[in-house]
């Protein structure tokens, strides 16, 4: 657990624990984004936020209150009540001689009656419905889906899902959930630091937006924790 | 791109690293240090509640986040002349000290090379900086700018006394980078990191924003201005 850099296409990289852990970058056009300590949720002017509501209350996204917490999703108490939220504008996109960084932490209270989604994807109100995948068109991201404690690392191209499965069952404890693209033309994901699989073709070209997904799988409120997440591209 | 490099600068209350494109050494990135002031476009940035940004419009004209993948925004005028955007950070908190080092850039593109007026740079509070094709900066502006035509001109003003150097190359459609840095003493304009001009006369003393504005020209056209990044550093 120490900081260390490296110069990756002239830009200064700095990285954790292994090489494609990156927490941060400098050079002239390094594009990075990372979820704030205080963010703002609530306006649409960072995020664009749609909440499902069938139950008797209100699913929200909310600042940390808990130290070390960015952010909060809490779900209304129906099953399929959920939290989508995207960063506004679609900042990133996979391209030849530009590897991306995509990493997150975070916890859900539910191991299997939840549905959960994180990574990047095209501008999408449902990345997951009726505990489905339902992403309009493309994305890189991690998931798992209701009734299961299964997890996948996925890439969509138009419609068409290629996955990786995570050896390690879905629980409450929080986990680290990244991805690599090496910028040549393998998306490599890792789950707590271990190398859990790699895609190397059908992986997206269009513009993508950092994404977070999270639904109850039965009428009873759920929560989504984020720690940190993060997307750093050269 | 020629990558990354870092040298240290020591100031009044402690030394700053300083992370500059190796393409220039005063294409200044990052800075790191105790008492250093900067401000970046982010990616992501709150254009829309007014907390980040004063922004006036003339007509229909808007401003949004990036679309296009590497873009911080996306500036698109409604097709009238004149109609436009001007957008400076809220409060000013930049402003030129003998001294203490200053740098600013841009990365922007435009999709006309002679159908628009634009300003970059620092400027006094100012809701139009531009008006009818002229500069009109209230007090005090330091940045580069072209009025309906391709001249790329570095400047700076205080109160009506200004400087101007018309660079070469002239402004096409094709993104450049627009900075100056101020050593301390005199401001030094680059475009795409050559060097342009050194202005020691009427350089601004007060308190500035990062400002931008874009307007259209005497043909009325709908003129977009995208922004790659914006920055500006300042070393105690």
């Amino acid at each position: 657990m120490s900081i260390l850099s490296k110069h990756v296409n002239g830009n200064l990289v700095y990285y954790d624990d292994y090489d494609n852990r990156w927490v941060d970058a400098e050079g002239p056009d390094v594009r990075k984004w990372e979820m704030k300590i205080g963010e703002n949720f609530t306006t649409g002017a960072r995020y664009t936020v749609t909440a499902v509501n069938t139950g008797g209350g209100t699913s929200t996204i909310a600042q940390g209150i808990t130290a070390g917490i960015r952010a909060i999703i809490t779900t209304d108490d129906a099953d399929n009540d959920a939290i989508n939220a995207q960063l506004v504008g679609t900042p990133f996109q996979l391209a030849s001689g530009h590897p991306l960084y995509f990493g997150w932490k975070g916890t859900i209270n539910e191991a299997t009656q939840s549905d959960l989604l994180i990574g990047l994807a095209t501008k999408d109100t449902t990345l997951i419905a009726a505990h489905a995948l339902n992403v309009v068109d493309d994305g890189v991201y991690f998931y798992k889906l209701d009734n299961t404690v299964a997890i996948y690392g996925a890439s969509e191209k138009t419609g068409t899902v290629g996955t990786v499965a995570v050896a390690t069952s879905m629980d409450v404890s929080a986990h680290i959930y990244e991805f690599f693209y090496d910028g040549v033309g393998a998306i490599t994901y890792y789950f707590d630091g271990t190398q859990v699989g790699q895609i190397t073709s059908g992986y997206p070209t269009v513009v993508l937006s950092p994404s977070l997904f999270f639904a109850t799988g039965s009428a009873a409120v759920k929560t989504c924790t984020t720690e940190w997440m993060r997307v750093i591209q050269l | 791109m020629g990558g990354i490099s870092s040298k240290m600068f020591q100031t009044p209350t402690g030394d700053v690293l300083v992370f500059h494109d190796n393409a220039s050494e005063a294409s200044w990135v990052e800075a790191k240090g105790l008492n250093v002031r900067k401000f970046e476009m982010e990616i992501g940035e709150d254009f829309t509640t007014a907390k980040k940004y004063t922004l006036t419009a003339i007509g229909a004209d808007t401003i949004v986040q990036g679309i296009v993948a590497g873009r911080r925004a996306l500036i698109t005028t409604a097709a009238a002349e004149n109609s436009g955007l001007n957008m400076q950070l809220v409060g000013t908190p930049f402003q030129l000290a003998s001294g203490k080092k200053l740098y600013f850039g841009a990365k922007l593109t435009f999709n006309t090379a002679d159908g628009n007026d634009f300003f970059v740079g620092l400027a006094s509070t100012d809701t139009d900086i531009i008006v009818t094709h002229a500069i009109s900066v209230a007090a005090s502006a330091v940045g580069w700018y072209a009025l309906s035509s391709t001249a790329l001109v570095a400047y700076n003003e205080i109160h009506a006394n200004s400087v101007t150097t018309t660079a070469t190359p002239i402004l096409d459609t094709s993104a450049h980078i627009y900075e100056f840095l101020y050593d301390g003493t005199n401001l030094n304009f680059y475009l795409d990191h050559a060097l342009v001009a050194q202005h020691t006369t009427y350089v601004p003393t007060v308190v500035m924003a990062p400002s931008i504005v874009l307007q259209s020209s005497a043909g009325g056209a709908a003129e977009t201005c995208a922004i790659d990044w914006m920055r500006c550093i300042q070393l105690p």
